[in-house]
Order: structure tokens, then sequence, then C-alpha cells
């Protein structure tokens, strides 16, 4: 007599737990992509990021934020400070996923873009007093990827303009000063969610109630019996409260931060505003000096591995010697022609100009440790924009198979037709290792 | 006994004149005949520079990417630096230009009538109350790399509907899903552009 | 008086013991459902991964400070200790302490709310009776943005930025503990270690 019942509870239990979990276990939509970014499923953030920018239409024309807004994935109400926050960072944070995606999948071009789009996005978007962390921070990390993307495209000044000022916008937030506009702001966020969550709670409590007071209602109307208590918790007056406590919380934010801002000022002689309208012109980037360079080049991958490496492994100069003859014939390895029908026909030595690319691949791998002392003539001998942009140009684990299918096949001729489904791997691959060859024959002429 | 056969025959005509009415629309820009003919794909990379329409803070390059990518024409759709177009890349083919967008909306006053008069079974039924007119141009700048020369293509699509309340038959203002006409059209001319480029090197 | 129960007493007896036996267990996994309710947005890298790592490198923490400042390196260090990834780890004032190989620098912000929900307000009608049940009545929001700084010899070598947000239910019945600083700035440790060691470990690091 128990058990079909104590089974229909432990399934309405469960339910109930899982209804719980699900809300417990979903994250806000941008702390998602984070997420998903750590997981690698990069298909899946371009996707979701590219549905939020299209969610732009609903902002005004200069960028203003009013009202409640509905993206993609969730309905954001502007008056809450916190969520005020995550809808001004809808459009520079999905510039900024796409940014990140796409420098770690190698398309450097597209991650220059999209942190460019950042940047001017974020000065559009998070102009406020009550913004300056999170367009600080926002500055910070697309600085970085430009710096990453610049080096790897070869372009060595902007890389090195890039990382100075993500170097000095780290500064600026690790300083005591602005640790305390960090810390004033996380506590008007938190402030901000905690006032939220209450007052969710306070009106889910009030309708509650409501209906409560409304079937007792009946039923006493049903008795014959009148009531004459009744709870005046209204929703529109929570409502008007929580008005008040959101402006309140706007006002304290920029009184705060002017407070804060004089003390940068006179601490470290750094003006706030000046300072990000400084990192936030990309044609006007100070130009970077001597040490600058050397910063930015030994925070690179490239420099990293060779600090590690082994000095059996290196290239030596019979090595080189052999690899440079093999890639001045790079140009004379094949010859390429497009039919009138967008075939492409290659002929000559495919193969070794396949082995001749993944030695280059190796380049970057085998270079000699870096000395204790010394270390700039290192630098300018070695990790050259030529080198950076070879390193730039790795085929992906796709092309590699194509063309070692297409070696192993054999022979002298080979046609690509567009129409066929690896037509887009193999041309990718064909485009950069002709390109690398050339990147190539430019660094090994000063060794 | 044919009255009330005849009765319910008018009405279902009625309500099938108003549905119909409620779903006039027209495009003017429409696919070429030969398009699936020319649109196929090229062993031809493309790169995208900057594509302005009315709203400043998104870029249309990304949902033209997207798109590109989707179709599956070209074996690689970059992104172009701002600052510098033509660098890093090599691609075949490099896009930059504008889109400007507009319309107006204007309520039908004999539509209204028509709902007064029925009762309201006009307006239920989805007859027309609303007139939409949008209006689009695109003006786009393509450079070819092959002939190192650019050239200018100008589009209009010209937008209207008649509807009530449910709505046009056609996307009359959601981006990015308005732009593909003329995408569609951008494709097209790129491709029979580069076909003939291939067909005038031919010995 | 008999010590034993007439036999019909008996039956009813052991077939009320076997309902709410079966009841217990279910109780047990519903629990246990509910309770596994934590969501972050870093992964946390376990262990093993650090097992058999070459152990050559001197390291020195020169600090690991909040948004007010306050010095967490101690938590650091004994993670670091803990993990036996370093031959020596240790606090020193100075970035180019010429007795470690590198000194790490970290800044972080971290935040943290913590709310009740419907369920935990709605028993409070009923004697909070219903939280018994292990169901998740406390809801915590929060994230950490971390910095960290490799220095070499006094100069700036490679900076580490991690970033995690999570969110966290809770009932009174919850054993394990709760997402808090010292758990969070662990977490964030063991992903600095794990790109320490893909960065800094190499032929090297052989001991």
């Amino acid at each position: 007599m128990i058990r079909p019942g104590c089974r229909a509870c432990f399934l309405l239990l469960l339910l109930l737990g899982a209804a719980w979990m699900s809300g417990c276990t979903s994250l806000p939509p941008t702390a998602r992509r984070d997420a998903l970014f750590n997981q690698r499923q990069y298909p899946e953030i371009r996707k979701q990021a590219v549905d939020d920018l299209a969610v732009l239409g609903q902002y005004e024309r200069n960028g203003r934020v009013d009202g409640t807004v509905e993206s993609a994935t969730r309905e954001y109400d502007a008056k809450y400070f916190d969520m005020a926050e995550e809808v001004r960072n809808l459009a520079p944070q999905a510039y900024f996923d796409m940014a990140r995606v796409s420098l770690a999948v190698g398309r450097y071009t597209d991650a220059i873009r999209a942190a460019q789009n950042a940047i001017g996005s974020g000065a559009s978007f998070l102009e406020g007093d009550e913004w300056v962390l999170l367009r600080i921070l926002s500055l910070r990390e697309n600085h970085k990827v430009l710096y990453e993307s610049y080096l790897y495209c070869g372009n060595l000044d902007k890389a090195v303009a890039h990382h100075r000022q993500y170097l000095l916008i780290n500064d600026l937030v690790n300083s005591m000063p602005f640790k305390k506009v960090m810390a004033s702001l996380l506590r008007i966020r938190m402030t901000s969610m905690r006032l939220r969550s209450d007052y969710l709670e306070r009106k889910a409590g009030s309708t509650r109630n409501q209906i409560v007071i409304a079937a007792l209602m009946v039923a006493a109307a049903a008795g014959g019996a009148s009531n004459n208590n009744q709870h005046n918790n209204s929703t529109s007056t929570l409502r008007a409260l929580q008005a008040a406590q959101m402006a309140q919380i706007g006002i304290l934010a920029i009184a705060l931060l002017e407070d804060y801002k004089q003390e940068l000022k006179a601490q470290l002689n750094i003006d706030l505003a000046q300072l990000m309208r400084q990192a936030a012109d990309l044609n006007r980037l100070p130009k970077p000096t001597t040490a600058d360079i050397r910063r930015a080049k030994m925070a690179s991958g490239i420099y990293m591995t060779a600090r590690i490496s082994n000095p059996a492994n290196t290239l030596n100069q019979a090595e080189l010697s052999d690899l440079k003859k093999q890639s001045d014939q790079g140009k004379e390895m094949v010859s390429l022609f497009i039919d009138k029908q967008g075939r492409v026909h290659i002929s000559g030595n495919l193969g070794e100009l396949v082995a001749l690319s993944k030695r280059i691949d190796e380049v970057p791998l085998r270079l000699p440790p870096p000395p204790d002392e010394g270390v700039d003539a290192y630098l300018d001998t070695y990790l050259t924009p030529g080198l950076y942009r070879m390193a730039g140009l790795q085929m992906s684990a796709d092309e590699k198979k194509f063309f070692d299918r297409l070696v192993r096949r054999g022979g002298q001729d080979f046609v690509i037709d567009p129409a066929q489904a690896e037509s887009q791997i193999a041309l990718q691959g064909l485009h950069k290792m002709m390109q690398k060859t050339t990147e190539f024959q430019s660094w090994i002429v000063d060794r | 006994m044919n009255r009330p056969y005849h009765g319910t025959l008018r009405i279902l005509i009625t309500a099938g004149l108003v549905l119909l009415a409620a779903g006039c629309t027209s495009t003017s820009l429409t696919r070429p005949p030969d398009f699936n003919r020319v649109v196929d794909r090229q062993p031809s990379s493309i790169a995208l520079g900057g594509i302005q329409d009315g709203v400043p803070c998104d870029d249309e390059a990304f949902y033209l990417q997207k798109y590109l990518e989707g179709k599956r024409i070209f074996y690689d759709c970059l992104l172009a630096d701002n600052t510098d177009l033509h660098a890093y890349h090599g691609a075949d083919v490099i896009v930059s230009g504008k889109i400007a967008h507009g319309g107006r909306t204007q309520r039908l006053g004999w539509g209204k009538f028509a709902a007064i008069i029925t009762l309201g079974g006009y307006y239920f039924l989805g007859g027309p109350t609303q007139k939409q007119q949008t209006s689009i141009t695109y003006n786009f700048e393509v450079y070819f790399a092959d002939t190192g020369k650019s050239q200018s293509y100008l589009f209009s699509d010209a937008r209207e509907a008649y509807f009530g309340l449910y709505g046009p038959g056609i996307n009359m203002e959601r981006k990015p899903e308005l732009y593909e006409p003329g995408w569609d059209r951008l494709l097209y001319e790129i491709c029979k552009e580069l076909q003939s480029q291939r067909a005038g090197r031919m010995p | 008086m008999s010590l034993f129960l007439p036999r019909r007493a008996g039956l009813v007896f052991a077939v009320l013991t076997g309902s709410w036996k079966r009841l217990g267990w279910k109780l047990v996994v519903l629990m246990s459902v509910w309770g596994s309710s934590c969501a972050h947005t870093q992964p946390w890298v376990e262990i093993p991964h650090f097992q058999n790592t070459h152990k050559n490198y001197r390291i020195g923490i020169a600090g690991v400070y909040d948004v007010n400042q306050f010095d967490f390196a101690d938590v650091m260090l004994d993670e670091m200790e803990r993990r036996r990834v370093f031959s020596c780890v240790e606090l020193t004032p100075d970035l180019a302490e010429p007795d470690c190989d590198y000194v790490i620098r970290g800044n972080f912000g971290f935040y943290q709310v913590s709310t009740k929900n419907a369920f935990h307000y709605t028993s409070i009608y009923f004697l909070g009776l219903p939280l018994l049940l292990g169901l998740p009545n406390t809801n915590s929001d929060g994230g950490m943005d971390i910095n960290f700084e490799i220095y070499h010899k006094g100069e700036l070598l490679k900076t580490y930025e991690y970033r995690d947000i999570f969110r966290d239910q809770r009932s009174y019945l919850t054993v394990w503990p709760a997402t808090s600083l010292d758990a969070e700035l662990r977490r964030m440790v063991h992903l600095l270690l794990r790109d320490m060691w893909r960065d800094l470990f190499g032929y090297r690091g052989a001991a």
C-alpha cells in the first residue's frame, strides 16, 4: 500500500531535484562561453557570440542601453547594476570571445579584427565612469590578443605596441589605488546581485501571499464570513523601493570613482580617462622602445620553448644550409594552373614541397637555447618577424593528413576540384605551404 | 437544402481572399535565373573589410563571414585588419562596403474599416491593416588580386508587405537575414567576375 | 512477558521495516542528486597530472594580494608544497631573489553572494521541517579574476590570467565544503601549475 505512493513521491522529488539542479548548474551566458572555451568547444562559442551580436538591433543607435534587453540566450533588466554590466558588456564580450577563439585556432587576421571591434564597442558601451573596471579589463585582454595575433602575422612593431599597452594596463590594475576602485565596484556588484535576488524572492512571496489571500477570501465568501485583514505587499511598492535603491547605487558608484580617480592621479600620475582613450586609439599607440621589443619577444611562446629546448636537438649549420638549398628550389618545386572550370592543376614535386613544409614547421621548435647574457643579440638573430610568421602558418592536422595521403599515392600531377569535399582543406594547405616557403626564404637569408 | 452550403462556401471564399491579401509581399532584389549555374565553388579565398550599416556598433562582416562559410564557395573566408585591408592574408578577393537601410510603416484606413465592420473577424483572420516599406541599398567595393583592380557594385532591395495580426510574410527588419539577398547578389557578381577572369586567361 | 512477538505482528513488522529501508535508500539517492550542484567555468586540474614531474626549480612567492591588499601567499605556498612540483617553494619579498629561479606574484579579485531561495522561505511556514529533506535552499554566485606574474632574475617573463565564475547550491545536509576564497585560490594555483608545466618544464627539468 505504501509502495505506489512512495514511488510517486520519489519520482516527484527526483523531478524537483532535477529542476533545482538545472537551475543551479546553469551559469550566466557570458560565463557559459568561458566554460566552453576551457572545454575547447570553439565552433559553439562562435555561433553563440554571433547570435549575441545580432541582438544589437535592440540598442539605440548611439549605443545606449535602455529597459529590458532580450539576447539570444537570456533576458536582462538593465536597471540592476550587475545585469547592466552584463548587458553593456554583451557586444565587447562577444567580440572578445570570437577574438580568442580565432587566436586559439590560428586565424590571426580574424582575431585582430574581432579584438579591434571589441575595443571599439567597449569605447561606446562602457563609456560611463561606473563601467571603468569592465572597460579596463576588456582593454587588457584585447591588447593581449592583438599582441599575439600581430606577432604571428609578422608585424613586430604593432605586436610590441600592443604588448606595451597590455603591460601598462596590467600594472594599473594591480596598483593599490585601482584596487580600491575594483573593491568598490565588486561590492556594488554584490549588493546589486543580492538586492535583485531579494527583490525576486519577495516578489514571488508577494504573489504567493496574494494567491493565498484570494483563496481565503473565496473560501470565506463561500462560508458566509468576511475577512477584512489584507496585507499590503503589492509588487508596485517593492518596485518603487528597488528603483530608489538602484538609483542610490548608481550615484554611489560614480561618487566613489571620482575619489579614486583623484588618488590615481596623485599617487601614480595617471589620468584614468586619458589612459583609456590612448589605449583605445589603436592608430596612435606610442612607438615601442628596445626594452619593449625585448619584453614582447621574451613573453612569446617561441622564446619559452627555446628556453627549455634540448641543445642536442638544435638545428645545426649543416641542416640550415640544407634547408636553405631546398627552399631556394621551393618556387620551382610545383607549378599551379587553374583551368576555366576552377580546377587547380598541380604539377611538379609535391612530395618535396610537403617535406620542406614539415621541416620548416620544426624550425621554431629547434632554435638554440638563449644565452643568460646578451639575450638581445639572440633575439635579433633568431626571433625575427619572419620566424613568427612561419610559426603562424602551421598546417592543421587535417591538412597534413590530406597531403600525406596525396603524396603516398605518388605521381607528378594532381588536380584539386573545388567541388570535392576536401578541396577547401587542400587549397588552404597549399596556400599555407607556398606562403611559408616565401617567409622561410627571407628568414634563412640572414642565418 | 443548398442555401447553407452556399453560405458556407461564400464565407470560406471570403476568408481565403482575406488570408491571401494578408500574405501580399514583394521584394525587388531576387536571384538571377542563372544563379545556381554561376555560383559554384571557387579556388579562391576572400577577405572582408569593413561593411557598415546604420547601426555603428556591430560589424556586418561577421554575419557575412558566417553566411559565406555556410555556402562553402571560397576555400577560406577571412576578416581583414581594419587598419590595413591587404595585409597578412594574401586573399584573392577583398570586399568592403556600406549598407543603407530605411523604411516606413503606414496604417491602412480601409483595413481598419474592414476590421470594424466585421467586428474583428477580418483582423483575426489576419487581414492587412498595415503597409510596411523597406529599402536597402548595398554599395560594395570588391578588389580582385589577380587583376589588381577594384570594382563597385550597387544593388537595392525594395521590400513591401501588407500585414495584419500575424505580421509580414517576409523579413522586413530582422538582421542579419535581411541582408541575405544582397549578399547572394554580391556572391553572384564575384563568381561571374572570377569565371570571366579565368576564361580571359585561357590560351 | 513473552520474548516472542506474535507471528502476525512479526510479519507486519518485517514488511514495515523493508519499506522504510527502501524509502531511506531512495532519500539517500535523492540527496546525492540534489547535492551535486556546483558549477565552475574553470576545471579542477587533478593531481595525477603532476605525478612524475621533474623537480628542478626553486620558486619564490612574492605575494598573492586581493583587492584589499591582504596577502594570501601562504595558501599558494601550501598548495604548491602539497603537489610537490618544484624542488623548493618559499616566500620572498624580493622579485629578484638570487636563490630562486622564478618568483611569482599574484593579484586577484574575488566576490561571492549567498542568497536563500523560495524553498527556504516556504519551509519557514512549516517550522523548517522540509529543509531536513536535503533540498537545496542556499544559492551562491561568485567569481574570481586572478593575474600571476612570473619574474626571472627580477625581470617580468610572463603573465598568466584566469577567470572563474561559479554557482553553488547547498542544503543544510550538504556534507562537502562550500566554495570559498581558499578553495578558489587553490583551483587557480592548479591552473597556474598546469601552464607553468607546459612553458617551463623541459629537458632541463630532469632531476
